[in-house]
């Protein structure tokens, strides 16, 4: 006999957070569970019925002074957009650090699908430039540091990138820390984590230093394959990769920038 | 049609802060306050807002660490206890009784799982993006909508025959 459908998937069904294969075997369950058919019946007319009630609520007329408050936001953010459409080079930066992770994972075979038109060298060989300035006059890594050993990793690593970086444990997600590395690109320094799941399915989180504003929110990107999630804090850049789905790195990111956070606390 | 800016949409949203406000707070002068100390902290914050992302959900998160300082300094977690607010009894009146009841069994859970499950009722967000807004790993919040949600529905299933409660009918 199957086990029974988890309240974790019901709810998720019911709230629409389910990729397309997953929803389809959930309702496949519920042709033939109807004992859960029913819960979720439950469910979906109690939510319903919820939000029915909080509708109810008069809540659309405020305070003249809440409508004073509420023009003052709005003509900030309107002023903020308006800066912020002038910026758009520091998303550019992240897709070329996107673009250099790839690199990597490809292999230099995909050097040129990523070249940038306008360089006067080929990204190839700015990449080779960099990794040398990384490189040359400093090991690829010291002997005594073990690269299985997060807090090693993360120390030395933060000495390199002259930021301080921590590698986030994903083990609540039983997702392993598999090793850390340092990468030399034309940015320069970058930390590479690897990170393994269950299925021995590899995952990159790299980490990169940046010089603008940053605090940009998850963007979400997929090439050749690979699902890319990409966003910044204050200080530093940060590239999720994986051949899994969307919903999945995105879940695994917004871990990542919650940890992050409970950190800086 | 030119894009439509977010600015625009923030009157629809304050109208769901306030819903919001209403069930954090569970009385409507408090949940003014709410509102407008959230506003006056967005326009301090304003900068934070990535052009781009989800107003709603920089907005409520905003909305949520302001209630949990307020509730901090007041102290009044106790105080609060007392009853559903005001506007949702005034909400249910002519309401069916089974709605009535629903709220009063919501009214037993804890208040993160009340907080969970009344955010996904109003907005519909992604769990990743609720998760961010209660401040709380995406994990926790997956658990306090499951078992919030198992508790309702326990609650109804044995509500007929056991009690038959008038909402708020006293504080």
């Amino acid at each position: 006999m199957k086990p029974a459908v988890s309240e974790t998937n019901l709810n998720a069904y019911l709230d629409g957070q389910l990729p397309p294969d997953q929803t389809t075997n959930l309702e496949a369950r519920f042709a033939e569970d109807a004992e859960a058919s029913n819960r979720l019946d439950v469910m979906t007319e109690q939510k319903k019925m919820l939000r029915a009630a909080l509708m109810a609520m008069p809540a659309s007329e405020g305070s003249p002074k809440t409508l004073d408050l509420e023009q003052r936001l709005a003509s900030r953010l309107r002023q903020r957009e308006r800066i912020s459409s002038g910026t758009w080079a520091a998303g550019s930066w992240l897709r070329k650090v996107a673009a250099a992770v790839l690199l990597v994972a490809a292999g230099w075979g995909g050097h040129m699908t990523y070249a940038d038109l306008s360089h006067p060298l080929p990204e190839y060989v700015a990449e080779a430039a960099g990794a040398h300035l990384v490189f040359a006059d400093n090991p690829l890594r010291p002997a005594d540091v073990d690269p299985t050993q997060p807090l090693q990793m993360a120390s030395w690593l933060s000495s390199r990138l002259g930021k301080s970086i921590t590698v986030p444990s994903l083990e609540p997600l039983n997702i392993s820390f598999i090793s850390a590395r340092l990468l030399g690109t034309k940015e320069g320094p970058l930390a590479q984590v690897v990170y393994e799941d269950q299925d021995r399915h590899r995952m990159t989180l790299s980490i990169a230093p940046h010089s603008y504003q940053g605090n940009t929110g998850i963007i979400h990107a997929e090439r050749d394959g690979v699902n890319l999630a990409y966003w910044s804090d204050a200080e530093l850049s940060y590239v999720l990769a994986a051949k899994t789905t969307a919903a999945q790195i995105e879940v695994i990111a917004a871990e990542i920038v919650n940890a992050g956070q409970d950190a800086a606390k | 049609m030119p894009r439509q800016s977010v600015v625009d949409t923030l009157p629809e949203h304050i109208v769901s802060l306030r819903r919001f406000a209403l069930v954090l707070t569970r009385n409507r002068d408090d949940a003014e306050d709410l509102v407008q100390e959230t506003l006056t902290r967005a326009i301090a914050a304003v900068d934070s807002f990535q052009p781009g992302t989800d107003l709603r959900v920089w907005l409520f998160r905003i909305m949520s660490n302001t209630h949990v300082s307020t509730l901090r300094k007041r102290q009044v977690r106790d105080a609060a206890r007392a009853s559903l607010p005001d506007p949702v009894i005034e909400a249910t009146q002519s309401m069916h009784v089974e709605i009535r009841q629903l709220l009063a069994a919501l009214d037993e859970l804890p208040d993160s799982q009340r907080e969970a499950i009344v955010l996904m009722a109003l907005e519909d967000m992604k769990y990743k993006d609720a998760a961010q807004v209660l401040d709380v790993p995406l994990g926790t919040f997956m658990s306090r909508i499951a078992r919030g949600r198992e508790a309702l529905r326990r609650a109804m299933e044995g509500v007929k025959s056991v009690r038959l409660r008038i909402v708020g009918g006293s504080k």
